[in-house]
């Protein structure tokens, strides 16, 4: 078919526009994408070379069938149950497959067809409306090609080969389409109030760790944090206003439990609602903040809400909080999308606290047996209490051992196992163990469970907690502190703060740029859209007014609260930090670079290429070129055994010698009629070959 | 000097009909009357090594007359002297002064007929003019007549009495190049007509010295890409280091490749020269140059010349 090559590269241009706004709704991720346009960009390489050989259909329904198992896979394990990111993908993939094997003129329309519905389905996902300038932009170009299309075919139709305008506007297309992005649509992203519709999963979703079968979830057995100790899926990131605060052993009570129930615990029941204080706070304790730290909570399938074990207040955009009797804040709905909130923290102070009621389940003996009892009493010994919880916490510690193997053990009454036959367990054992010992000898006693530890992300000094750090322990009540932690699992097995090293750099790096991603792109909302604007009016103002910059404000956390005797400690990144941005960015832009010297250095379709490329096509037709066989004598030789070609390569080799020892630069038609003469005459060199 | 920037001729049209008209005597060589045009246009001489009677003087004719140029044919032999060719100066009495008359070589086109049987004392006052384009008498230079061509005869098959052309000497002629005989069909419709006398007799000038001198201006002109020189330079050290000869191409044999491309490339109808025209010219440009380590005749060189081109990677 005539203009082959010219239809290939619109079709190519259009898959390559209309996936974009699919990572801005987080239901695709950008490698994904970025291997779609790999693909497409090697597509449109081979129709600018003007290739022949295509996938031929029985490869194209091959590859459409070895994709189906691997839909499978993405659509129960990699998308978690959620059909949209998986249909997509095998949307980019039968496209990508589709393009390849284009022969027939159905073809062409089919694959048209195919990136029309990719971009419906981008469009029907968007949550933003400067999509909608997208939408715009996307369709003007669509109609360009498409009228330039239809035009091709008409003028194919009088038996026109040579195409006046033969070059796509490829290069200014891009160009021109990332700096209207930058101009227009960013600020618009930045200003236009977000709009969220039925159709969208919800912000953050598509990079959250919604995990339906592992995970930090409300169901809480004595396997359920042990299952997800090896996970590294990020459960949450939290930063300190005071970064010295980040190098301690932070724990994160996200709920409480009360009753034993055999093998499974049951939460304690809700207390009392969250009411918000002048507007935005929540209280859960009395007395001044002393440092605030934010929370980026990924979706869990839990309704808890994390919060440092010395929460104060809670600043965050959500209705419904409810307090549980141990303390813990529970949301209505596990969030479907990466929750911010601000916590205020102070160290908790010492004061006689309200004796629990005797109902309220922290006594309560379920599960407890003789055993246990005369267990309790000889690890418990005497003393005071507190001394006595500690012998307890201490003998668990040190007299069992931590492991996750659980092979073999199916037994009646798990935790009286673990206290008497296998002496090892995980986190949930050690806590549940304590509790029941406790209330056995009638200290009141809960569990709890939450996040311990996490790893410090050099890069900007915010901690990554992820499922690994999920854990478990303990809260007593002393009479005259109130309810204390304690942790009975041993050191080994408790999840603790980790460094980093320069083998978790990449991945601090990637976790960086997640994070980045979710909170400036998937949760930018309508909170720091007013920050902005705040931001711009001060801008405005100082330009106008020309007035000196107001002194710092001092930020709750640089109040004089700080104690003279603990110095801050140095920031665990800051030695990092100094040459790990550098190293971060060398190899972005040695990729740039190399990057713009490829485009630059790659050669446009030249006469001398296309010459190349007849000689190697000369060889596969079997007409062996000599090193020493000089252009003319070629074209003559090769002309006499494949007639048919023989005008084509003479058109070739003409425009060749011309370029190359004439010292002449080829116009764009000419460039075209080499073009259509090189798909002649390798075509004339197969028929005949 | 200086030429016109827009050629006042049509290079193509004027080249052609020069040819034509060299080939209404010459019949079934337009490779040898090609060459020959191509060593006119690169202001070249061309030796012809033949056996007698397959055209030479007929070319030569042929030649000067479709240019409308003075033509001599010099017959060599062994007691010719310089002066017999070059002039001499004679005794004017009525002026009381010598005055110098021009010999045969003071014309356009000069048949150097057997050059081998001359002594080398004419040889090399033959050579020279070739050269220089200069002639010198008793302490005076002449210029000779332009546009210049010398085309020199040498029998390969008969050595007695002669003096074969030393290396440097051969070195000197842009070409070398063979008639041969002409193909059966030609040289019957040649015999049926009665030869071509009458024929060279009614050939009129169809290039005037001015055209030529544009011509040769314009072959000048002709551009040679860098690769392509590098091309031709690695075929002469080829032939510099080749096992087969004793001695390679020169630099004025590369310099005359160089200026035979130009003008094979303008007749050619291109203003630019290709490595077709390089391996075309090779043969005929550089086999004369080179000796050969076992001896041999010129088709042995050329056969040499051949392989290396054969040998040698096309620059693409």
């Amino acid at each position: 078919m005539f203009f082959a090559r010219q239809k290939r590269l619109m079709l190519g241009m259009l898959a390559l526009l209309a996936p974009l706004p699919l990572p801005l709704n987080a239901v695709l991720p950008w490698p994904v994408l970025l291997l779609f346009w790999l693909g497409v960009a090697f597509f449109m390489r081979r129709a600018a070379q003007g290739a022949t050989t295509w996938l031929s259909p029985w490869m194209m329904n091959l590859l459409g069938a070895a994709y189906l198992p691997f839909f499978f896979f993405d659509l129960t394990v990699l998308g978690g149950g959620r059909l949209v990111g998986p249909v997509i993908r095998m949307g980019l993939f039968a496209i990508l497959v589709k393009l390849f094997s284009m022969r027939r003129e159905r073809d062409k329309w089919q694959a048209l067809m195919a990136i029309f519905f990719l971009f419906l389905a981008s469009m029907a996902t968007s949550v933003h409306p400067s999509i909608m300038f997208y939408l715009v932009v996307f369709l003007v170009g669509a109609l360009y090609l498409l009228i330039r299309f239809a035009f091709l075919h008409i003028v194919a139709g009088f038996g026109q080969r040579d195409p006046q305008a033969a070059q796509l506007p490829l290069k200014g297309f891009l160009f021109a389409g990332v700096v209207t992005t930058l101009l227009f649509a960013v600020p618009l992203f930045a200003l236009l109030p977000r709009v969220s519709t039925p159709y969208v999963t919800g912000r953050g979703s598509g990079t959250g760790t919604t995990i339906q079968a592992m995970g930090f979830s409300d169901e809480v057995t004595l396997d359920s944090i042990g299952r997800i100790r090896e996970s590294r899926e990020v459960a949450l990131r939290m930063r300190y206003d005071d970064p010295a605060a980040n190098a301690q052993d932070r724990r994160l009570k996200a709920a409480t439990f009360d009753l034993y129930q055999g093998r499974s615990w049951r939460r304690s029941p809700v207390l009392r609602t969250l009411v918000k204080e002048d507007g935005a706070m929540l209280r859960l304790v009395e007395g001044p903040p002393q440092s605030w730290v934010n929370i980026w909570l990924q979706p869990l399938s839990s309704r808890s809400l994390p919060l440092p074990t010395d929460t104060r207040m809670v600043s965050i955009d959500r209705r419904g909080l409810e307090v549980g009797r141990g303390g813990a804040v529970y949301m209505t709905f596990p969030p479907i999308e990466v929750l911010e909130y601000r916590v205020a923290i102070a160290t908790p102070e010492a004061s006689a606290a309200e004796w629990p009621d005797a109902d309220d389940g922290t006594l309560d003996t379920t599960g407890v047996s003789d055993r246990m009892v005369d267990l309790a009493a000889e690890m418990m010994g005497q003393g005071d209490l507190e001394s006595r919880i500690r012998n307890l916490e201490n003998h668990l510690a040190t007299r069992y051992t931590y492991t996750l193997d659980f092979v073999g053990r199916e037994g009646r009454n798990p935790l009286e196992e673990f206290l008497f036959t296998y002496r090892s367990g995980h986190c949930e054992y050690f806590a549940s163990a304590m509790v029941l010992l406790l209330r056995s000898q009638g200290v009141h006693a809960r569990l709890v469970t939450g996040f311990v530890g996490g790893e410090v992300n050099a890069l900007e000094g915010y901690t990554v907690v992820r499922q690994s750090n999920a854990h478990a322990w303990v809260e007593a009540f002393l009479p005259d502190q109130g309810w204390r932690q304690f942790d009975p699992t041993p050191a080994a097995g408790r999840p603790e703060t980790r460094e980093p090293n320069a083998w978790s750099l990449a991945t601090q790096a990637w976790d960086f740029l997640i994070f980045r991603w979710d909170r400036y792109v998937l949760t930018y909302g309508f909170s720091d859209q007013l920050e902005l604007f705040g931001n711009l009016r001060e801008l405005w103002r100082r330009l106008w007014t020309r007035q000196p910059k107001p002194a710092a404000q001092p930020t709750p956390s640089a109040e004089p609260t700080f104690e003279p005797e603990t110095p801050p400690a140095p920031v665990s990144g800051s030695r990092w930090q100094r040459w790990l941005w550098p190293l971060l960015l060398a190899p972005g832009v040695v990729l740039l670079v190399g990057l713009v010297a490829w485009w630059r250095r790659r050669a446009p379709l030249s006469a001398t290429r296309a010459y190349r490329r007849l000689r190697r096509e000369l060889e596969r037709a079997g007409f062996p070129v000599a090193q020493s066989l000089a252009p003319l004598s070629l074209s003559a030789q090769a002309g006499e055994r494949f007639p048919a070609s023989a005008e084509a390569m003479a058109k070739i080799v003409r425009h060749y010698v011309a370029e190359s020892f004439g010292g002449r630069t080829l116009e764009a038609d000419e460039l075209g009629e080499v073009g259509e003469a090189l798909l002649t005459a390798s075509k004339g060199l197969r028929t005949s070959g | 000097m200086t030429e016109p920037a827009v050629a006042p001729v049509d290079p193509l049209a004027s080249i052609a009909a020069f040819e034509g008209n060299v080939s209404r005597v010459i019949r079934g060589k337009a490779e040898a009357v090609r060459l020959a045009t191509v060593s006119l246009l690169a202001r070249g001489h061309i030796l012809i090594e033949d056996v007698p009677g397959v055209g030479k003087t007929t070319l030569a004719h042929a030649i000067a007359r479709s240019l409308g140029l003075a033509f001599h044919r010099i017959q060599f032999t062994s007691d010719l002297l310089p002066s017999d060719i070059i002039g001499v100066s004679i005794f004017k009495q009525d002026r009381q002064a010598f005055e110098f008359t021009p010999g045969p070589l003071f014309s356009n086109v000069v048949l150097a007929d057997e050059i081998n049987r001359a002594s080398p004392k004419t040889q090399s006052a033959l050579l020279e003019a070739m050269s220089d384009h200069k002639v010198s008498v008793e302490r005076k230079r002449y210029t000779l007549p332009d546009p210049f061509l010398v085309l020199a005869t040498q029998n390969p098959l008969e050595f007695h009495g002669t003096f074969p052309l030393p290396e440097s000497q051969l070195d000197r002629f842009l070409m070398s190049l063979r008639l041969g005989y002409p193909p059966p069909e030609d040289e019957r419709r040649l015999l049926l007509a009665g030869g071509v006398d009458g024929v060279l007799e009614e050939l009129q000038p169809v290039m005037s010295a001015a055209d030529l001198r544009t011509l040769q201006g314009l072959a000048a002109d002709v551009r040679v890409d860098e690769k392509l020189v590098d091309y031709m330079m690695a075929l002469a050290e080829q032939t510099r280091s080749s096992s087969e000869l004793l001695l390679g191409v020169s630099t004025r044999g590369l310099q005359s490749l160089y200026r035979a491309s130009q003008a094979l490339a303008l007749t050619e109808g291109r203003d630019y020269a290709v490595p077709d025209d390089v391996q075309r010219l090779a043969a005929p440009v550089l086999a004369h140059r080179v000796s050969l380590k076992r001896g041999g005749d010129l088709d042995a060189a050329r056969r040499v010349i051949e392989g290396l081109v054969h040998s040698l990677a096309v620059p693409v």
